[in-house]
């Protein structure tokens, strides 16, 4: 095992240093100079809109409002000035404003959906392309998600596998692989709180009910050093705060599940505030019991059902403060009896509770603290032949931060944030009344990081960044150094360099068939910490309103993957280092997009050329770099949407893309027979692992939304195909080597699905 | 603009090319055949047989050939890397190869092989290290009660084997169980169909689980011949003041009501990688599914295992659960 580094005292001082530096080096700001700042929301809900363009119209000045909906605009000279704000899907609003010499101002500002006008969306006075377009940062409008045809569910991670640069595993699988990563490289969090296995139905579809979402973030890259801890990409999730002007609520039924919302406003000792609650259940039982009593066929469940819960309240203390507490739960249990002798039950699920407070210390210095918490449990149990068997798995990972961002000058944005906490994760396996195992990692952690925004003038702008992490379990401390530069050509062109560090403390044990049993382990002592740099450049055009042409070429490097030894059959007794492989890779891609948000007809098109490669130097099996079954070279996603009018909406979701790696092995031989195993031991012999490409992926979705009101109540009707030509899809090849010779046995994707909702809004 | 336009232009057709040289291409994949090693010295046992056959193209029909004509030695090798004795090997007249003059095998010794295959011009090599011998301290309880408890236990000193826990793997075999035949199907109306039945008056009765898969679900009866454990840590297991192991065996592992002998063998680090490596081939449990990783073999120059393990056995007797009928040939005890 290798000693624990050496205290981290220096580290520390240099984000330190740098944090004061950063500070010194904003530039100052004039005396003299207004500042405007507030926060943006919907007019008819109340919530705060994250990412609306503020502008002050006639001049450079620009902004975007931040997650918790605000923006600040400082270092203004004094004088009258037109605030113009706009949201896709809104009404631009304008706002005369006059700022005498060093006045702070607080304006904020209510958009109206233009669905309640029934004007057409037109966006104007966008800010400027800085303000809109990140690095690796993929904007996805959350209306979207539930008007594309789905599988049995709308779901938010299984659109964004429509992404340029994100993959899926298959069809069943709502994973996401960004940019040549494993799951586990892309951190999720809902409301601040990381989420550790945003599965259900075995990883099917993902936790987060549609219906409660607000928005999402997502970094395919190079992301910020706000967030840490994932090698790869973040998809931060914000639940609804709900509805701050009236009462309303939803009923869906819907073909695997129905949901039901209601949200509100809230006034506690004359404060106001707003609350929202959406729960989701499957309704699969009756199909399940039907099928299993037609088919007896006893590997259908006598037992499965999935919920979710999505609880928010929000009170506004004053006009300055808030106050919020937002809380999801989820579970899946199922029951297969096999026979009377043989039986499994599976329950896992996750929980998590937000405690935020929101406070604009100052029209220039935004604040936020936010404690929060996450659970998440696995319990399969079984009975086979009166053996019994089960291992249990819980993570609960505690944590507390703050976050400020600052702009006290028009060439300069400063945030800063110290994040701190608790991941215990624990593990047991027990088989015939004999515990196996028994593993706890109870591991304090802690982060802090700065970032400086200059703008450097003639369209360039220069982001700095620097992140500690701290991580308790062989007493880790590493740096996300992180630098971007970025020059603007007018409003409508930009160029983007960006490149950084990330590390990783935590790894995935994951069947990509079934999420069920996902166990996350941890680096410790002997195990250090992955990392991997990233390197995108990116160019964002705007070609008109609404319509984006983006294009990133990024070229990534994954190191000292620690990952469970796949052929481990039992670690007890091992060291813990000795049941880790160590791995590396690297992957490279181009991306383009060309998006469109709003017009009668809109979607978008994106391609992705893109490679990935891993190796394990140390094991023998996968000492050589071998693309993994994610890696393909070419993604086409089409996706549209056509108002037809009168209500009804079209869409259209088409997919192509290069087959999946797989193993064709190139020879064969059998054991003779060994006394002290049970039946032949077949081996299999290949040049490479991957070698060879299942056929094209592709598959066309089509779906037809009808809005209208039935009895006074709003109602929506969605019929939908899946793979409407029904293309039978290959998974993956199965040798099937209990026949000789052998069979390549094709494991399909799924088949033509078609899928009908009904949505009820009073 | 137009001053970024080549650079970024380059950039893009750099990272293109790159892209499409590097991925996408399936690999040729010519058949290469190769000699099969099939050995497992057993600790305190004569040496043993050795098979060698060939590997065949994957989709080829597959019938074990036996490769005539090879020279081949195991040696036992000293502390030093120097052979102490010397055991040529000459073929049987059934194919495998057979000491020519018998030797037990020496728990916690190192075996070296070599092979010299005609018209192969390097020598195939293996080596491998014998766990040391070990005991049955507590014999299973006998008779047994099927589901009484986790499963009944039998006690073991400790084999041993250097630079790492010992790793055991434990085989469990029915010594008589019932015979099955082909037989029509008179549940259903379609002509041809047919279904396992017991061939009457022939061995014990299987356990109702088995029962189950054998006469409800078709499987086929030679899968329950013999029940192996995956591999299992010494650390698995807490030893008692006499340092001995309790190796529980659970009931799924018992197919059969009757007599059944329990092995559990020690084995050595070639088999470990090699069972491990072999197992995630068909079952993948982490990996990708169609993600066949090569499997790991200590044969140089050709594929299979040269293995060692040391044994320990024990019998006892499987009777009905309370409540359950007399298995036909229960009174036999």
């Amino acid at each position: 095992m290798r000693p624990p580094p050496a205290p981290a005292r220096r580290p520390l001082r240099a984000l330190g240093a740098l944090f004061v530096l950063a500070l010194l080096a904003a530039p100052a700001a004039h005396a003299q100079s207004a500042a405007l700042s507030g926060i943006v929301r919907d007019s008819t809900t109340g919530e705060t809109l994250i990412g609306a363009n503020v502008v002050l119209a006639g001049t450079t000045r620009g902004s975007a409002t931040n997650t918790g909906g605000f923006y600040s605009l400082a270092g203004l000279d004094a004088g009258a000035y037109t605030l113009t704000v706009s949201f896709l899907g809104y009404v631009t609003a304008s706002v005369p404003v006059t700022l005498a010499p060093g006045e702070e101002r607080q304006v904020d500002v209510q958009l109206v959906p233009a669905a309640v006008t029934g004007e057409e969306v037109v966006v104007e006075a966008e800010a400027s392309i800085q303000e809109q377009a990140q690095v690796g940062l993929q904007t996805l409008p959350i209306r979207l998600v539930p008007q594309l045809p789905s599988v049995f569910e709308s779901d938010l991670l299984r659109t964004l596998q429509l992404l340029p640069g994100v993959k899926s595993s298959s069809d069943f699988s709502s994973k996401l692989y960004v940019r040549g990563g494993s799951p586990d490289q892309t951190l999720i969090p809902l409301d601040g709180t990381t989420v550790y296995n945003p599965t259900h139905f075995f990883g099917f579809f993902s936790t987060f009910n549609t219906e409660a979402i607000k928005d999402v973030r997502f970094y395919k890259g190079a992301y910020p050093v706000l967030y840490g801890g994932r090698l790869g990409a973040v998809v931060d999730i914000y639940n609804r705060e709900g509805n701050r002007n009236r009462t309303e609520g939803t009923v869906q039924v819907g073909l695997l599940a129905s949901r039901a919302g209601i949200e509100g406003p809230l006034n506690l000792g004359g404060r106001t505030g707003s609350y929202m609650l959406a729960v989701r259940r499957s309704t699969l039982e009756p199909l399940l019991a039907a099928l299993r009593e037609s088919l007896d066929d006893s590997a259908i469940p006598d037992r499965f059902y999935f919920y979710d819960v999505n609880a928010s309240v929000g009170v506004e203390l004053s006009p300055r403060d808030r106050l919020s507490i937002a809380g999801y739960a989820g579970r899946d249990a199922v029951t297969i009896p096999f026979s009377d002798q043989a039986t499994a039950d599976l329950d896992y699920g996750n929980a998590t509770l937000s405690l935020g407070y929101t406070r604009l210390l100052t029209p220039s210095l935004f604040s936020q603290a936010r404690a929060t918490g996450s659970y998440y449990f696995s319990y399969p149990v079984g009975d086979i032949g009166g053996t019994t068997f089960e291992r249990p798995n819980t993570i609960t990972d505690l944590s507390g931060r703050v976050d400020l961002e600052w702009t006290p000058t028009s060439r300069f944005e400063g945030r800063a944030g110290v994040w701190g906490g608790y991941f215990d994760t624990r593990l047991r396996q027990v088989f015939a009344g004999v515990e196996r195992l028994r593993f706890r990692a109870p591991v304090p952690y802690a982060s802090g990081y700065t970032q400086g925004v200059w703008s450097v003038g003639d369209g360039w702008r220069v982001t700095a960044g620097l992140r500690g992490e701290f991580f308790g379990a062989g007493m880790y401390f590493r740096l996300s150094p992180q630098l971007q530069f970025e020059r603007a050509f007018g409003d409508n062109v930009l160029l983007q360099l960006a490149g950084g560090r990330y590390n990783q403390f935590l790894s995935l044990i994951s069947n990509e068939a079934f999420s069920g049993f996902d166990v996350w382990v941890t680096a410790a002592d002997g195990v250090e910490p992955a990392y991997g740099d990233q390197l995108v450049l990116g160019l964002k055009t705007r070609l008109g309103a609404g319509v984006r042409l983006e294009t990133e070429v990024y070229g990534r490097t994954m190191r000292n993957l620690f990952e469970v030894r796949p052929e481990l059959q039992d670690p007890s007794g091992l060291d813990y280092a000795d049941i880790f492989r160590i791995g590396e890779g690297y992957a490279a891609g181009w991306e383009v997009l060309l998006q469109r948000d709003v017009g009668r007809v809109n979607g978008l098109l994106g391609y992705t050329l893109g490679m990935t490669r891993r190796r394990y130097p140390a094991d023998p099996s996968f000492s050589t770099y071998f693309p993994p079954k994610y890696d393909r070279l070419h993604d086409v996603t089409a996706v549209v949407g056509y108002e037809l009018g009168r209500g009804w909406t079209a869409n259209a979701t088409a997919v192509y893309a290069t087959g999946q790696a797989y193993t064709l092995p190139n020879a064969r031989y059998r054991l003779a027979p060994l006394e002290f195993i049970s039946g032949d031991v077949d081996v299999f012999i290949s040049r490479a692992l991957n070698n060879e490409r299942l056929p094209a992926y592709h598959r066309l979705d089509l779906g037809l939304t009808k809005v209208g009101r039935v009895f006074g109540v709003a109602y929506e009707l969605q019929l939908q195909g899946i793979n409407v030509y029904n293309r039978r899809n290959l998974w993956f090849i199965q040798p099937d080597f209990t026949v000789n010779p052998i069979e390549q046995v094709p494991v399909r994707q799924l088949p033509f699905l078609p899928n009908v909702s009904f949505q009820l809004r009073f | 603009m137009r001053r970024l336009l080549p650079p970024l232009a380059g950039a893009l057709a750099l990272a293109a090319a790159a892209l499409v040289g590097g991925c996408d291409s399936s690999v040729d994949d010519p058949f290469e055949e190769q000699t099969v090693v099939t050995a497992i010295l057993i600790a305190n046992e004569p040496l043993p047989a050795i098979t060698l056959t060939k590997t065949v193209p994957f989709l080829d029909f597959y019938a074990p050939q036996y490769v005539a004509g090879a020279t081949m030695t195991v040696e036992l090798v000293g502390a030093d890397g120097t052979p102490e004795a010397r055991y040529p090997y000459v073929q049987s007249p059934d194919g495998p190869y057979v000491p020519a003059v018998p030797a037990p095998v020496l728990g916690g010794r190192r075996y070296r092989l070599e092979v010299v295959v005609p018209g192969n011009p390097e020598a195939i090599t293996a080596e491998t290290v014998i766990p040391t011998g070990f005991q049955v301290g507590t014999p299973l309880p006998d008779p047994v009660t099927y589901q009484e408890g986790d499963g009944p236990e039998l006690r073991v000193t400790q084999s041993q084997f250097p630079g790492r826990q010992s790793i055991y793997l434990f085989t469990i075999k029915p010594l008589d169980p019932q015979e099955y035949e082909r037989a029509e199907d008179t549940s259903t109306e379609e002509a041809g169909d047919s279904v396992w039945v017991a061939v009457p008056g022939t061995g014990y009765e299987p356990v109702p689980l088995v029962a189950d898969l054998i006469f409800d679900r078709d499987v086929d009866p030679e899968s329950f011949i013999v029940g192996n454990s995956p591999l299992i840590n010494a650390g698995s297991y807490t030893p008692d003041g006499a340092g001995t192991l309790g190796i529980r065996v659970p009931w799924l592992a018992v197919y059969y009501y009757g007599p059944l002998e329990v092995t559990l063998t020690a084995v050595d680090d070639a088999l470990v990688d090699f069972f491990q490596s072999q197992a995630i081939q068909t079952i993948p449990p982490t990996i990708s599914p169609g993600e066949i990783p090569n499997v790991v073999s200590n044969v140089q120059n050709g594929v299979g295992v040269f293995g060692g393990v040391a044994r320990v056995r024990d019998t006892t007797f499987v009777q009905p659960e309370a409540g359950r009928p007399a298995p036909a040939r229960l009174g036999r005890r």
